[in-house]
């Protein structure tokens, strides 16, 4: 008896750590500040605006929600990206609804696989937002959560 | 009238006949005199910068050759027109008449190899570039063009050369070796005031709780035109100040009078041209000039002594010199393009001006580090520019100096791939009486960002341990044994992502591999980008507190290298850069950190928005001193980094502020400044909201009340 007792601890034990594993409390926090993409003086009056932008990740799952203001032209995408680390541009890996205004949000939802949530987690994605004049990206976001970014 | 309108055509055709040769293009798009017009406004607003080959310099790109047309020739005329109308001259943009820039277009149209035709060229023509012109540079312009009188300049400074004000400092002492080693505490008798470049004055008059009651005692108009980056240097109450067009004065440092000038020149031109510190010993003040010249003028009177040439031009100097044992040390810049002529370290006799010795800071073939540029032909080995002055031991009787990057920029660009390129980026330490190396440790092997390890060596005594601190455009703060060059330790004072690893054992950097595998015509990001993480604005060593104070600045820069024409006068910097602010950062672009040195853990540190344009001072009252580019000059303590005091000047804060003594007071002196490059062209783009006058070179001078 006491080692079928034992038997049903240890699945009751093992139960519990694979629902916390898929639990809304391992969902983990990105954050970043919506800054002006790269430019150079001559179209620094293109890419203006600013914002914020949310991430959760909640097992493969990255729901993205943000807000902008002060574009000079209207919104036109926004896109989920990754680079090599944060900081590098990339490529685009899902996209994203935005306000078609020079004032509006962002939001959307892309299944990550396990490359990407690593990149994430380094700090290597990136949310970008077009425009009418910044057609190659008005603005950029780096998601962090906290943690020091780096390579 | 018709004499010169005569002349403007028979120029024109002999332009359009000289240009027309070898060429294929179809008829251009603008007319043949906007050729020798805009020629003329180039000279006048663009040479300066990009130089009188077009091959370009520092942070001006090429404007002619393959460079200019991996760059610009799938764009338009057009967007060409709308980059420059808006963006250019730097310091002065969009403030040039429209027919201006159309001019400045057809003449860099034709210096690309672009026939004119019948039509005149405005900002609406729109023809894609490499449909006309084929990057091929015309024989005039590839020696380099001659404006046919003196250039216009903004604002004109006075042409006239020489002993301009006559005076005599009264009762001068001259400057012993004793002095140099062993600084009284009211003089600043160099470039950081001492041998191991602290830029701490042991004054302690003004402290952390009377610093709030700092007023303004005397200012001093100094040159427009150019850059100014200056150090002041004080010495028995005079002030030997540097200004723009290597223009040298001497002011009683009570009162700011002017005792005596003298204007060496050449003038500055537009964006560059700065000087940053003189160098004093006995009875002569000495100065190394933007066209590569080392002056020795005579303390008391300002009459120049001597002068030799350290290097034919186009080379420069604006790094300031050293003296030691009776020789004055200086570096070389302007090594951007191939050029018969490496940079170089030399040291001349201070009496006589007499060359003592040279030593190449690029490895040439057949030489120690020779084998490590690629196979490159030394012709074809740029860079390593010395622009900041070294330090000294007297104890090792060892000099150290900084190198820059090798150029251009980009290892693609430059054909060295992986080849770590000596003695780019590296300390070395030199005998000062031979000029032998002693030994080199080499920060980044291959460096392709502009991230230059090229600023000041700061040496420091723990106990036993003789250390040497420095840290770079990446941000990284090292640590080596002065002795030996071993490496003791590096610290990331910000967000960097170039460097995949630092060894925590040799210091050996390992670079992200997308920087390793680059190409040419690609944009690769780089945090922090040649605004630095840490640039010319220097450090100060709090002794008492045991803390170096660094000034940071946070942007990043995607930068795009191209294929350069592999010939002398070829080469330059030769990368496109795009700006954005370093994620994380909150568009704060200046942090000032302060590092225990013994255990290089952070003390303290505090961002803001506009990036600190000034060196640190710091003092024996506690309190460090730092100007920013929203001219705002501020006092900290040195402790907390709290801020004490503040007051707002005419312009950006720019240059090495000092402090020294007259008849036992004490006095804060900071200069504001236009021009340079990356730590003014970064923040320029990125803060808009930044609003600043055409003109302010300036110096303040400031003094708690009298009676205080």
């Amino acid at each position: 008896m006491p080692r079928v007792r034992d038997r049903s601890v240890l699945a009751a034990a093992a139960c519990v750590i694979f629902a916390f594993s898929f639990s809304p409390a391992a969902a983990q926090e990105y954050q970043g500040d919506l800054d002006p993409a790269p430019h150079d003086f001559s179209n620094r009056d293109d890419v203006v605006g600013a914002g914020m932008v949310s991430a959760t990740l909640s097992g493969t799952t990255l729901t993205i929600r943000g807000n902008f203001a002060g574009l000079s032209s209207p919104a036109t995408a926004a896109h989920l990206k990754v680079g090599l680390a944060m900081g590098v541009p990339g490529t685009t890996i899902g996209e994203l609804n935005a306000t078609h205004a020079t004032k509006g949000e962002i939001s959307g939802s892309v299944k990550l696989n396990s490359a990407q949530i690593a990149a994430l987690r380094k700090g290597a994605l990136y949310i970008q937002l077009d425009s009418v004049k910044g057609t190659d990206g008005n603005s950029w976001a780096w998601l962090e959560n906290g943690e020091s970014p780096g390579v | 009238m018709r004499l010169f309108a005569t002349s403007l055509a028979a120029l024109s055709l002999f332009l359009v006949l000289d240009r027309a040769e070898g060429q294929q293009q179809t008829a251009g798009v603008f007319a043949p005199e906007q050729i020798s017009v805009g020629q003329r406004e180039y000279l006048e607003n663009c040479a300066g910068c990009h130089g009188n080959t077009l091959a370009g310099a520092n942070d001006s790109p090429a404007l002619a050759g393959t460079g200019f047309m991996q760059n610009w020739g799938n764009r338009s005329t057009r967007a060409l027109y709308q980059f420059i109308s808006t963006s250019m001259p730097v310091g002065n943009e969009g403030n040039l008449s429209a027919g201006a820039y159309a001019d400045i277009i057809a003449f860099l149209l034709s210096a690309n190899g672009a026939k004119p035709g019948t039509q005149v060229l405005t900002g609406n023509t729109d023809v894609r570039i490499a449909s006309i012109a084929n990057g091929q540079v015309p024989a005039d312009i590839q020696k380099g063009l001659v404006p046919a009188q003196p250039v216009a300049r903004r604002p004109a400074p006075a042409s006239r050369h020489g002993l301009t004000v006559a005076g005599t400092v009264p009762n001068y002492v001259p400057v012993s070796d004793e002095m140099l080693l062993h600084p009284a505490d009211g003089d600043w008798l160099m470039y950081r005031r001492n041998y191991q470049g602290w830029s701490y004055s042991p004054l302690t008059e003004i402290n952390s709780q009377n610093v709030r009651l700092l007023q303004l005692k005397w200012s001093w108009a100094m040159n427009e035109g150019g850059a100014s980056e200056v150090t002041p240097i004080v010495h028995d109450g005079v002030m030997f100040l540097s200004n723009t067009s290597n223009t040298v004065q001497a002011l009683n440092a009570k009162t700011g009078e002017l005792i005596w000038e003298n204007r060496i020149g050449p003038d500055a031109t537009v964006a560059y041209s700065g000087t940053r510190s003189l160098a004093l010993y006995q009875d002569k003040v000495y100065v190394a000039t933007t066209d590569a010249k080392l002056f020795a003028l005579d303390a008391k009177t300002g009459k120049a002594v001597w002068h030799v040439e350290i290097a034919p031009p186009p080379k420069s100097e604006t790094g300031g010199v050293m003296v030691i044992h009776g020789k004055v040390l200086v570096g070389m810049m302007g090594c951007d393009n191939y050029s018969t002529v490496n940079c170089h370290i030399s040291a001349y006799d201070a009496e006589t001006g007499k060359q003592d010795w040279v030593f190449y800071t690029t490895a040439r073939a057949g030489t120690p580090g020779g084998d490590t540029w690629n196979g490159l032909p030394d012709t074809q080995r740029a860079g390593t520019d010395t622009w900041i002055a070294g330090t000294y031991d007297p104890e090792l009787n060892t000099t150290y100096w900084g190198v820059a990057q090798a150029k251009p920029w980009m290892r693609a660009s430059r054909k060295t791939f992986g080849a770590s390129v000596l003695y780019s980026n590296a300390t070395l330490a030199l005998d000062p009486d031979t000029g032998k190396l002693k030994w080199y440790f080499q920060h980044i092997q291959g460096e392709s960002l502009d991230l230059d390890e090229v600023f000041e060596r700061v040496l420091i005594d723990h106990g036993a341990e003789k250390s040497l601190m420095t840290i770079g455009k990446d941000g990284v703060l090292w640590k080596l044994d002065r002795a030996n060059g071993k490496f003791l330790g590096a610290k990331e004072t910000l967000f960097q992502n170039v460097f995949s690893k630092i060894d925590s054992k040799t210091g050996q950097v390992t670079y992200r591999p997308d920087i390793v595998n680059q190409k040419t015509n690609e944009w690769i990001g780089s945090c922090p980008g040649p605004e630095g993480g840490h640039d010319w604005q220097a450090t100060s060593y709090n002794q008492p507190n045991d803390l170096l104070i660094i000034p940071l600045s946070q942007s990043c820069v995607l930068m795009r290298g191209q294929d350069v024409d592999m010939k002398l006068g070829g080469g330059g910097t030769s990368a496109s850069q795009l700006f954005f602010f370093m994620p994380g950062t909150h568009r704060n672009m200046g942090k000032l950190v302060a590092y225990n040195t013994k255990d290089m853990t952070e003390a303290w540190s505090f961002q803001q928005r506009a990036p600190f344009l000034t060196a640190v001072l710091s003092t024996g009252g506690g309190v460090a001193f730092v100007g920013d580019f929203d001219r705002v000059f501020k006092a900290v303590d040195v402790r907390t980094g709290k801020v004490l005091w503040q007051t707002r000047l005419g312009n950006t804060v720019q240059g090495y502020p000092v402090s020294f003594s007259v008849d036992g007071k004490q006095y804060i002196a900071v200069t504001t400044g236009l021009g340079g490059g990356s730590p003014e062209q970064k923040p320029t783009t990125l803060l808009p909201e930044v609003h600043r006058a055409a003109t302010g070179q300036q110096l303040y001078v400031f003094a708690l009340p009298d009676g205080n």
